[in-house]
């Protein structure tokens, strides 16, 4: 009797021991890395920062270097860079700016048009996202669409040249360039286990937080409610953008005017969309294409997807949300 | 006093049964509820109905808000009761509910205030 | 029902709500209490009467002190302690069986107080309809462990003596 009372007892301690045991072992697996949070200001937005690796902090502040250099480059808002002085001179020389109009005259080929880069003197006229902004007039909105054409900008080797009054504007790109860079510059750290950057709300992230190698978790912003979560995406690596009507627009006569214009018609894309999601292993292009598919819609968009290997997340304006591709996507 | 030279001869192995089936419950509900970093999220229901929702590692600044018949504190580091209509005022006395699981209900006025972790987590980044 | 039974389970039921009062004025005085936990004073009489009475014989002491509650505190607190003295009640019916050889008072005890703390604790999610509020669970059980252990103890010193007072041959 008295053995098994013992025996009993000794089983009930090693359960206990058991399950402290696992209960701690599991902690310590999803605990996080120590990491450097850095936020700062750059392109006309904010750039948050997540770095797990030692050191953190120093190489947040040199990627918030790299993202200047770049905004230095293909900034409209910078007299000197080589976007403004290739629309004030119609002829400019640089190597990055080459590859990135090449890249985008391959995605204006591919959606017919709909997204162009040399839409920037239609975006002058709408001025949408400032206080000026407001609705065109049929002639001046003419005007300029009449100069917008991909195929009047050509980049051979690092020359680059615009044959029309159109205005190159690389607004629609850009925070996918910065994430590129930055995540690039995150990998080559030694000893850096993942990071997370956020350029303005395009996000690029590798590696984990943890030990489990657990993913990172990606919010997508509610279209229309704020301060509120349309749902999360789970992504180990990889870039994220969301072009949305909800971002800079404004409301005349209960019209809706958001800033995503489409290049063919001049005028906010209206394909019934109201906000896309696109997942992408290139900053850049998750930028162009949730731009390209937000004009072109959902049907339009599933080819040119395909194409760049690309997914996305749709919501209509009837808050219905579809899926194109393979996307771990969880919606609250 | 005469009788507590009875206590010991007296317990029986049952017993520890269940004082150590209390304590290896207890231990496990300790072990596997504990709180992922700030990303604290208070929900506030009256009569079962969620009515606020708010991330609180998002707030600015305090919050003060009325529910029901109870005046409910909002702020970075977690929620406070900080008056209630009801008789026994016990959720006033509780103090700041600063962890996630932390609960604190005012029965009679059927209020609750719970903080949970983030849903499904803390979020790492916000895409928009 | 006999008279002696009425007038057994009478003065039992008045002297767990006067513990009750006794513990009310007790809680107070004790820093850190999980909201909603008992000391058990008035359980002691609830725990006693169950097992010399059966599950009838505790549900007397429990509808007594769950009417009063429901008079002078309202629906809520009549119900928390119903749930909270129903569970009890039952633990002990359950334990009582195998007292002797596999448990002792002080094991029913314990396991009354749990039973008791988590039976109020399932109302009072009942009530607000939040079932977020079984996170206190752990720290209710640790405390219904200790003030458990108490009760069972005195509840251990108490039956060899009143046993003999067993309503049947009052």
């Amino acid at each position: 009797m008295r053995k098994k009372r013992v025996a009993a007892i000794m089983t009930l301690i090693a359960f206990v021991l058991a399950g402290c045991g696992f209960g701690i072992y599991k902690y310590d697996r999803t605990k996080r890395f120590e990491f450097a949070e850095k936020n700062s200001f750059a392109m006309g937005t904010i750039v948050s920062q997540k770095v797990y690796a030692p050191y953190g902090a120093k190489h947040a502040e040199k990627v918030n270097l790299l993202i200047a250099a770049i905004e230095d480059v293909i900034s409209r808002n910078v007299e000197s860079s080589a976007v403004s002085r290739l629309n004030l001179t119609g002829s400019v020389s640089d190597k990055d700016t080459a590859s990135i109009v090449r890249t985008c005259t391959e995605v204006s080929e591919k959606t017919g048009g709909a997204f162009d880069i040399t839409v920037g003197g239609v975006v002058d006229l709408w001025k949408i996202g400032s206080d000026d902004a407001r609705v065109p007039d049929e002639k001046e909105l003419q005007q300029a669409l009449g100069e917008v054409g991909y195929k009047n900008l050509t980049a051979e080797g690092t020359e680059i040249t615009l044959e029309s009054e159109a205005k190159v504007d690389l607004g629609a790109v850009g925070k996918g360039i910065a994430c590129d860079s930055a995540v690039a510059y995150y990998r080559a750290i030694d000893g850096c286990s993942g990071a997370i950057v956020s350029v303005g709300g395009s996000i690029g992230c590798f590696g984990s937080y943890n030990k489990a190698g657990d993913k990172w978790k990606i919010a997508i912003r509610h279209p229309r409610q704020e301060n509120a979560f349309l749902g999360v995406i789970e992504l180990g690596e990889g870039f994220v953008s969301t072009s949305g009507d909800y971002e800079k627009y404004f409301i005349e006569d209960s019209v809706r005017y958001h800033h995503i214009l489409d290049a063919r018609t001049g005028r906010p894309a209206s394909s019934g969309l109201i906000s896309v999601t696109v997942v992408c292993d290139s900053g850049f292009l998750s930028d162009a294409l949730s731009t390209a598919c937000f004009i072109l819609g959902k049907e339009k968009s599933e080819p040119l997807l395909e194409a760049y290997g690309a997914s996305a997340i749709f919501v209509d304006e009837d808050l219905e949300i579809t899926t194109v591709g393979e996307i771990d996507f969880e919606r609250y | 006093m005469k009788g507590i030279k009875e206590i010991f001869p007296s317990l029986r192995y049952g017993d520890f049964i269940i004082v150590a089936a209390v304590l290896v419950i207890s231990i496990m509900l300790f072990v596997f509820s504990f709180s992922d970093g700030e990303s604290l999220v208070a929900q506030v229901s009256l009569d079962g109905e969620a009515v606020r929702q708010v991330r609180l590692y998002e707030l600015t600044e305090k919050e003060s808000i009325r529910v029901g018949g109870c005046e409910i504190l909002l702020e970075r580091d977690g929620v406070t009761f900080l008056s209630s209509e009801c008789p026994d005022k016990l959720c006033v006395n509780r103090g700041k509910l600063k962890k996630a699981g932390d609960t604190m209900a005012c029965v009679p006025e059927r209020v609750t205030v719970t903080l949970q972790s983030e849903k499904g987590g803390k979020i790492d980044a916000v895409v928009f | 029902m006999k008279s002696k039974k009425v007038a057994f389970y009478g003065i039992l039921g008045a002297l767990s709500l006067v513990l009750s009062f006794f513990e009310s004025v007790l809680i107070p005085a004790v820093p850190f209490l999980p909201p909603g936990a008992k000391l058990g004073l008035s359980n002691l009489v609830t725990m006693y009467a169950a097992s010399v009475g059966g599950f009838f014989g505790g549900m007397y002491i429990v509808l007594i002190k769950s009417a009063f509650a429901l008079v002078t505190r309202g629906v809520t607190a009549g119900f928390m302690s119903l749930a909270g003295g129903l569970l009890s009640c039952v633990a002990v019916c359950l334990l009582i069986k195998k007292e002797g050889k596999v448990f002792s008072f002080f094991g029913i005890g314990v396991a009354s107080a749990v039973m008791h703390n988590l039976g109020q604790l399932v109302a009072s999610c009942i009530i607000t309809g939040t079932p977020a509020l079984l996170g206190y669970g752990k720290y209710l059980m640790v405390f219904a462990l200790i003030t458990g252990s108490v009760t069972g103890t005195a509840l251990l010193l108490i039956m060899p003596r009143l046993k003999a007072f067993s309503p049947d041959r009052v």
